[in-house]
């Protein structure tokens, strides 16, 4: 006959039981669900010109979202006129790079002329407000000088201080043309409602041209922009972080790349000869 | 029994996972399509098509041709880029002189700034590049009488030849500028019905290198564009013209900036007479560019235009109607006296700047080119020197005494002097007919003075005004050279004020 004590001790055995196989991997697996992170939806903003320093920043925030697991999608806000051909062509291929295992979505807020469109078209995905300038598919360059000899400077060859014949740079930029187009095509391909003829005049649109132009996937605004993120990446619930403040980058300093005028006002005139994905907007006013 | 419990402890271990996996997270994110960039391995730096040798290219014998460059207009290019073309010239025989404005050089009196009309007298073509300033109507006036003449003219502009300034010196509002050629060039072509389009062509589909580096394959049929098959324009305008031939043509993929639309854009027209060229490039004449393609054929070609055309002489030329030593044929009217010698000095002096000697004779030689003066009643030997004038009658031959000039046809002699040019043989006559000894000095002082811009001239004859004609009372008359001051006696000066003189009214 099994007595009050008898199952008060068969319940308390239970209970052990059950405090053995039930909570304590309740708990382990409670500690262990921690370890999976909160999904992140990183932040990268450009608002300024590419050149080497922002361009630095950029790949750096983009090394750092391909290396953080919890990094899960990444947006990318774009504000900028374009810039030098390299550091532009260097931050497509880290785009490209990182949406293999990441996706990557475009929001235009202002401007993505030229090479900040270049970077555009290596996104999943392109948002833009309504009226954001898109576009200015092309190269600009200013033209070396003929060689000359100098008295006093001695090179071991007539391009050794323009660095190229102009005839030779023309052809170069049509090169660097080529690129930009294959890669739109690569970014855009169907989607485009225009050909070549239209697309590499070199022509800025508003986002709702664009639209309807093919170069832009939607009209919306940053938030849809992370939305469409975390869709992509099959994620909730997430985080959005910049990914800026994450990495540790100090503010940009756009004053490296362009013109400055003796009163401060900043123009939008590269400082250094090049060869640039860049749009230079006319100006009505220049230095005396 | 045992593995009930191992079941709930993986499921208890598992729960919060999965909810908080599930929570987070729908799926595990693989991109729906291959992501790749561009083969910038495989992208490819345009190349030139291919040129024609030069030597390929037979040329014409161009010695006695002078070759004007106008370099009067502010023109937008330097003399040595246009070194390689003026050394085809050259070499073919033909003499290039530079034009320069009387005001550039500051010095008035050198030999390059020779005014333009003086310039075209003895010019066989005439190049234009690139001006930036507007030609005069007088300027345009001489151009269009030396085409008239058989002379060439080429006009050629430049979209990338601009002019670039600022509007004022006020640092607060001044803004760049730029000023194209055109505006300039289409102030010389607009006789010759051609027009420069502003803006320049472009293609993005095809283009040699850069898409305003355009490549043109259709031709129109013309000695200018024989053998052609691929022609480069290095920044390009276009002409317009209703009567001219266009000879080269843009596909359909070639677009006109001032449009961004094809439209069989043409930059290289022939006017309607053939003796004026418009051409929408500069930079195809230069080293590199003229070797691309069938550039140098093209290049040839405009050269066999500049020499070969058949530049006729007429009075407005003088003094370059002379080839040899000039002879002054005496007569009645006319011989060696104090009063013609400032005259005959004129003359000398005129002639003197194309280094040919005047002489006086009594009897024409087959060595002299001749100026012979003598009246409306000319001496026989006059009268065989006027034979190859069909149709000039003589106011003694006349019934009612009257003069009938070829061109001109009958009118009265009084006061007019008649210049008629005539060549036979290679060798140059010019005969002055007028009434009077002293009308004859006045007509030749205004063909020394090359004042013959105040005659009526139809080619070979010129008819001046060199004295009263009947019915007039007074040279005064005349209202050239005098004023009568009683018209201003006249005058009804007053201190009222002006009022209309009311319209006459009608009454039936």
């Amino acid at each position: 006959m099994e007595t009050s004590e008898d199952k008060l001790n068969s319940r308390r055995s239970t209970l052990g039981t059950l405090a053995l196989w039930v909570a304590l991997p309740l708990a382990l697996g409670i500690l262990f669900s921690l370890m999976i992170p909160r999904p992140v939806i990183g932040l990268i903003n450009l608002n300024d010109a590419i050149y080497s320093y922002s361009a630095n920043d950029l790949i750096a925030q983009i090394n750092y979202a391909r290396d953080h697991p919890e990094v899960r999608a990444i947006v990318l806000l774009l504000d900028s006129p374009g810039g030098t051909v390299a550091d532009t062509e260097a931050i497509y291929l880290e785009l490209i790079k990182l949406r293999q295992s990441k996706p990557v979505v475009t929001i235009v807020q202002g401007m993505a002329a030229s090479g900040a469109y270049y970077l555009a078209v290596g996104t999943d995905h392109i948002i833009t407000s309504p009226s954001s300038m898109v576009g200015n598919i092309g190269v600009i360059a200013e033209l070396p000088p003929e060689p000359v000899i100098q008295e006093n400077i001695a090179t071991t060859g007539p391009y050794k201080m323009s660095g190229t014949p102009r005839d030779s740079l023309l052809r170069e930029m049509e090169m660097v043309k080529q690129g930009f187009y294959q890669a739109v095509m690569l970014g855009r391909g169907e989607k485009l409602q225009i050909g070549p003829e239209i697309l590499l005049r070199g022509q800025l649109w508003t986002g709702s041209e664009a639209l309807q132009l093919g170069l832009v996937d939607e009209i919306g605004s940053q938030s849809e922009a992370i939305t469409r993120a975390s869709q992509l990446a099959l994620i909730r619930n997430y985080q959005v972080s910049d990914l800026r403040e994450l990495t540790g980058l100090s503010e940009p300093f756009p004053y490296y790349f362009f013109i400055e005028t003796p009163d401060g006002v900043l123009t939008p005139y590269p400082k250094a000869p090049g060869t640039y994905l860049l749009y230079i907007p006319p100006m009505d006013r220049r230095l005396p | 029994m045992k593995r009930l419990p191992i079941l709930l402890a993986i499921g208890a271990f598992l729960l919060p996972v999965v909810i908080r996996g599930l929570w987070f997270y729908r799926g595990f994110y693989k991109p729906t399509h291959s992501i790749t960039a561009p083969e910038y391995t495989e992208l490819f730096l345009p190349t030139s098509p291919p040129g024609v040798k030069g030597t390929e290219v037979e040329m014409v014998d161009a010695s006695g041709i002078i070759v004007l460059v106008d370099w009067a207009h502010e023109n937008k290019f330097d003399i040595t880029e246009l070194e390689g073309f003026i050394n085809i010239l050259t070499e073919l025989g033909a003499a290039v002189e530079i034009v320069q404005s009387p005001y550039s050089s500051g010095d008035p009196y050198s030999s390059d700034a020779t005014p333009l009309d003086q310039r075209l007298k003895y010019a066989d073509a005439y190049i234009v590049i690139a001006p930036s300033a507007t030609f005069s109507d007088d300027d345009v006036q001489h151009l269009t009488h030396f085409v008239e003449r058989g002379g060439r003219l080429l006009v050629t502009c430049d979209p990338t030849r601009v002019v670039r300034g600022l509007s004022s010196y006020d640092y607060e509002s001044y803004y760049v500028y730029s000023l194209g050629s055109v505006v300039a060039a289409n102030s010389l072509l607009a006789p010759f019905d051609l027009t420069f389009s502003d803006g320049f062509l472009y293609n993005l589909l095809e283009n040699e290198g850069n898409y305003r580096n355009v490549i043109f394959r259709s031709f129109g049929e013309d000695s200018l564009t024989a053998g052609l098959s691929t022609v480069a324009f290095y920044g390009v305008s276009s002409i317009v013209t209703n009567t001219g031939t266009p000879l080269i043509i843009g596909d359909r993929n070639t677009l006109s900036s001032r449009t961004d639309a094809s439209g069989e854009w043409a930059p290289l027209v022939r006017s309607q007479n053939g003796s004026v060229i418009a051409l929408g490039d500069l930079t195809f004449l230069t080293p590199p560019y003229d070797q691309i393609a069938d550039n140098q054929l093209l290049i040839s070609h405009l050269i066999d235009f500049l020499v070969s055309g058949e530049r006729q002489q007429d009075l407005s030329d003088y003094p370059h109607i002379f080839q040899q030593p000039v002879a002054i044929l005496e007569s009645e009217t006319f011989d060696l006296a104090a009063e013609t010698l400032q005259t005959i000095l004129g003359l000398e002096i005129s002639l003197d700047s194309l280094d040919l000697q005047l002489s006086i004779v009594e009897e024409p030689s087959p060595d002299l080119d001749l100026i012979a003066f003598d009246s409306y009643r000319p001496s026989e030997d006059l009268r065989l020197l006027l034979e190859p004038f069909k149709g000039l009658v003589l106011p003694e031959d006349s019934e009612d005494g009257s003069l009938s000039v070829p061109g001109f046809g009958q009118l009265n002699p009084a006061g007019i002097g008649t210049m008629l040019l005539s060549r036979t043989d290679g060798r140059t006559t010019l005969i002055l007919l007028t009434n009077s000894r002293d009308e004859l000095i006045t007509l030749a002082e205004m063909l020394a003075n090359d004042e013959l811009y105040r005659c009526l001239l139809r080619e070979h004859i010129a008819l001046c005004k060199v004295g009263v004609g009947e019915g007039f009372d007074s040279i005064s008359d005349l209202g050239l050279y005098n004023y009568d001051d009683t018209f201003y006696e006249q005058f009804p000066f007053t201190d009222e004020p002006f009022l209309p003189t009311p319209i006459p009214t009608v009454t039936p």
